[in-house]
């Protein structure tokens, strides 16, 4: 699975781009997937300095796009942002 | 003439078009009914349940325990004694130092006027980057120690984050284009004159850099943004200091932390002719009359307006709002004549 991950905005509006391929298991993927489809349903107009979290997954007949703010990102996709980021050193 | 429970059914632009022209009853109206509105469609958020208790204005601080996650463990409240940790004490203490300057200088009741209690995290999540305010409540990372470090230390970073919670009662400033750029502007305006006055500078002292001590050696520069002069204080810093070079991407909110290097340089402009503290009662007061969509613009014709208000009563440096407007023209700001 081929990866995009956009860190922009925060206090400093500085942005941090990682671009990659990421081999994931079937149940990791999976469960990724059916995160990322949930609609986002709590987005908080007040946020000042927030990280907005902007992730483009494509490859194996799946590509979608998301964006995430500091109130709305889901624990596990900040896990796997994190571990993904990590990996690619 | 326009009375606040008639303005309610003036559809928005109006209420705008007549904030502009300086019907401060609109411009209130204008940001209640938005307000209003959000506070509707977050009925359902417990936020609102917390808005109902009273306040005092008082300051707690919570531990995050390293966790994404806010109000994880009180560590220290309002009149307690120091305590272990030392990012606690210090986001106490800057937030106390904020919380004393608006409160001496404009008699501001803490951020929202009405005693709003004073909410800090620290210790949000791992090796965190950032610092936000979110409507209630302000948090802090402890950095990852490589590029930045302790956010919650910073009291330009404390005094910029509680300045948000400010702007988004005084005059709502939506977080977009120029008006987003200008909520970024009076964070950064209050959070240099506060360090100026924290760490007893004159202007001449100053460094006029907005977040030095949450950068590391390695970072690639000396601060996060430079007041003095924009787009110099580090390799990504893209902030313009004039309009020739503004910005009109759509990238950080259609560039709300890079366009706001304009209006700073006119208000460094300005503190260098004026002083400090003048700059500070007219940007203050300019605020409190700007609504949810002023433009630059805008901007630069209320501070004159309100300059000219303030040497009328005789507060001021007589010259003022001339300096103002020289200020906001060698950034290419200029006032357009009626
Ligand atoms: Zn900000």
């Amino acid at each position: 699975m081929n990866y995009k991950i956009r860190i922009e905005v925060g206090f400093a509006g500085i942005s941090k781009e990682y671009v990659g391929e990421v081999i994931m298991g079937r149940k990791e993927k999976d469960n990724l997937k059916r995160v990322l489809i949930k609609k986002i349903e709590n987005t908080n107009p007040k946020l000042r300095d927030g990280f907005v979290y902007s992730i483009d997954l494509w490859g194996e007949n799946f590509e979608h796009r998301m964006t995430y703010d500091e109130s709305n990102l889901p624990e596990s996709v900040r896990q796997w942002i994190e571990k993904t980021i990590e990996k690619s050193g | 003439m326009c009375q606040n429970h008639h303005c309610f059914i003036v559809p928005p632009h109006i209420l705008e078009g007549l904030a502009k022209r300086g019907n401060l009853d609109c411009k209130r109206t204008l940001n209640d009914t938005y307000r209003i509105l959000h506070k509707r469609n977050t009925a359902l958020d417990n936020l609102l349940i917390r808005e109902l208790i009273p306040a005092k204005g008082d300051r707690f601080i919570f531990d995050s325990q390293n966790k994404y996650e806010q109000r994880v463990l009180l560590i220290r409240k309002e009149k307690d004694p120091d305590v272990e940790d030392r990012t606690v004490n210090e986001a106490y203490d800057t937030s106390g130092f904020v919380r004393a300057y608006f409160s001496g200088i404009f008699g501001l009741n803490s951020i929202d006027n009405e005693g709003l209690d004073i909410i800090c995290n620290v210790h949000y999540g791992q090796g965190y980057n950032n610092a936000f305010w979110d409507g209630d409540e302000m948090t802090y990372g402890d950095g990852d120690g490589v590029e930045f470090t302790n956010f919650a230390s910073a009291i330009d970073v404390v005094a910029h984050e509680l300045v948000h919670g400010i702007t988004q009662f005084l005059a709502n400033l939506e977080y977009q284009g120029q008006s987003g750029a200008l909520n970024e502007h009076f964070s950064d305006v209050f959070g240099t004159i506060i360090k100026q006055k924290y760490l007893k500078q004159s202007i001449t002292e100053a460094d006029w850099l907005i977040g030095d001590t949450v950068v590391t050696e390695k970072f690639p520069g000396k601060a996060i943004r430079s007041m003095k002069s924009p787009g110099t204080a580090n390799d990504f810093d893209a902030q313009p200091d004039h309009m020739d070079n503004y910005y009109t991407g759509m990238a950080d909110n259609q560039g709300v932390h890079i366009n706001s290097g304009i209006p700073n340089k006119a208000f460094y402009l300005s503190s260098i002719e004026l002083g400090i503290d003048d700059c500070a009662l007219i940007w203050f007061n300019t605020l409190k009359k700007l609504w949810r969509t002023a433009k630059f613009n805008d901007m630069m014709e209320i501070s004159v307006e309100t300059a000219q208000e303030l040497q009328k009563q005789g507060g001021i440096n007589p010259v003022a709002s001339k300096v103002i407007e020289q200020s906001f023209a060698q950034v290419g700001l200029t006032q357009v004549m009626a």
